[in-house]
């Protein structure tokens, strides 16, 4: 605990920022680690490049991993949900 | 793979349990059990929920259904599930409505788990399966994605993994270790706009090779978080691990990633900056 509020105290710099950098994206953080966080990252050009890339890296996972099952799928779990309804 | 369940895949999991003693819950024990995931790990249940009055086609259900009908038998689950006002028909409404739009996310999930599209087509038919035998179990009003997940992940985990050539990983994402690792294995700058630029530029193929390259348990957990985007602690419970693990793996696959994808932009000549 006074570890922590000995961090909350001091400002937040280059080197926490970039360790927490995931957390934050993910808003997996205290409120206040947060605000922390973000006070710093706002005012870093370099902190707000690294921040814009991680983010635009999901952004291209998500785009690639995007499926659509086949048709097929579709047909063979609606059949078999209609077999399992019917054995009720 | 030589033997492919179809109309009730489930069948096998429950007689590989314990067997009479642990005579299946059905009806007031069914619906007072802890379920937090209705899938694999309690035998029975959602089994007490249905065929309570047929007589199957199939040895293998024939069998299940003997054992179904010990306890309770004769009786239907109406009126014994948590939702009494509900019928079945409503209830099956309500599934095809709320579960089965998650059909392709779910597919993409089972992709990246078993890295094969037979494989996962067949994956995500027994999770519905699955899916619909418990869904009297599932809590309306709860996160219903993550309950799914859920049981996509145990049924891989159990029936397919085995299956495939991976090897089991002694599980080397330790929390301490991680914590040591972290501070040191940042860059000084972090990610530059250049390589998120050149990554950006790899074609779908490549991403999705570079993630299937990970190790299974970070694969898993940097899929579950940054394409589902889950938070820590439903990864955790979908993966049924500690949230610290969770951040572990997280930490460890995303740095992963990041490093193969930039060096395979690199390799293929598009320009990384170094600062």
């Amino acid at each position: 605990m006074n570890e922590e509020l000995r961090r909350a105290a001091e400002v937040c710099d280059c080197t926490e920022a970039l360790e927490y950098l995931c957390e934050y994206l993910d808003a997996e953080m205290p409120d206040g680690q947060l605000e922390r966080l973000r006070a710093h990252i706002e005012s870093c050009e370099q902190c707000l490049e690294a921040l814009a890339s991680e983010r635009s890296l999901r952004v291209v996972l998500r785009r690639s991993c995007a499926e659509v099952a086949p048709e097929s799928l579709r047909l063979r779990v609606m059949s078999q949900l209609t077999v399992l309804r019917q054995s009720r | 793979m030589s033997e492919k369940p179809r109309a009730y895949p489930f069948v096998p999991v429950y007689q590989s349990g314990p067997d009479g003693a642990m005579t299946l819950p059905v009806g007031p024990a069914a619906a007072t059990m802890p379920a937090p995931y209705p899938g694999l790990r309690t035998p029975g249940m959602g089994l007490g929920l249905r065929t309570m009055d047929d007589h199957g086609e199939g040895e293998q259900r024939d069998r299940v259904q003997a054992r179904v009908e010990e306890p309770g038998a004769g009786q239907d689950d109406r009126g014994q599930v948590r939702a009494p006002e509900e019928t079945p028909e409503e209830r099956d409404r309500r599934f095809e409505a709320d579960a089965l739009p998650y059909l392709d996310q779910l597919y993409g999930a089972a992709l990246r788990m078993t890295r094969n599209p037979d494989d996962a087509q067949d994956l995500v038919q027994e999770t519905f399966s699955k899916a619909y035998a418990a869904f009297a179990q599932y809590r309306p009003g709860t996160n219903l994605k993550a309950w799914l997940y859920r049981i996509l992940t145990n049924t891989y985990i159990n029936s397919y993994r085995k299956k495939q050539r991976e090897p089991q990983q002694s599980d080397a994402d330790t929390v301490e270790d991680w914590q040591i690792h972290r501070a040191a294995s940042h860059t000084s700058t972090g990610l530059r706009s250049a390589e998120a630029e050149a990554i950006d530029a790899l074609g779908d193929d490549v991403i999705k090779d570079a993630l299937a390259s990970l190790p299974e348990e970070r694969r898993l957990a940097v899929y579950l978080a940054d394409v589902e985007g889950f938070a820590y602690k439903e990864i955790a419970e979908i993966m049924e691990t500690p949230i610290g693990t969770v951040m572990s793996r997280l930490h460890r696959g995303r740095a992963q990633l990041r490093t193969l994808l930039a060096d395979h932009a690199r390799s293929l000549g598009i320009k990384v900056e170094k600062a």
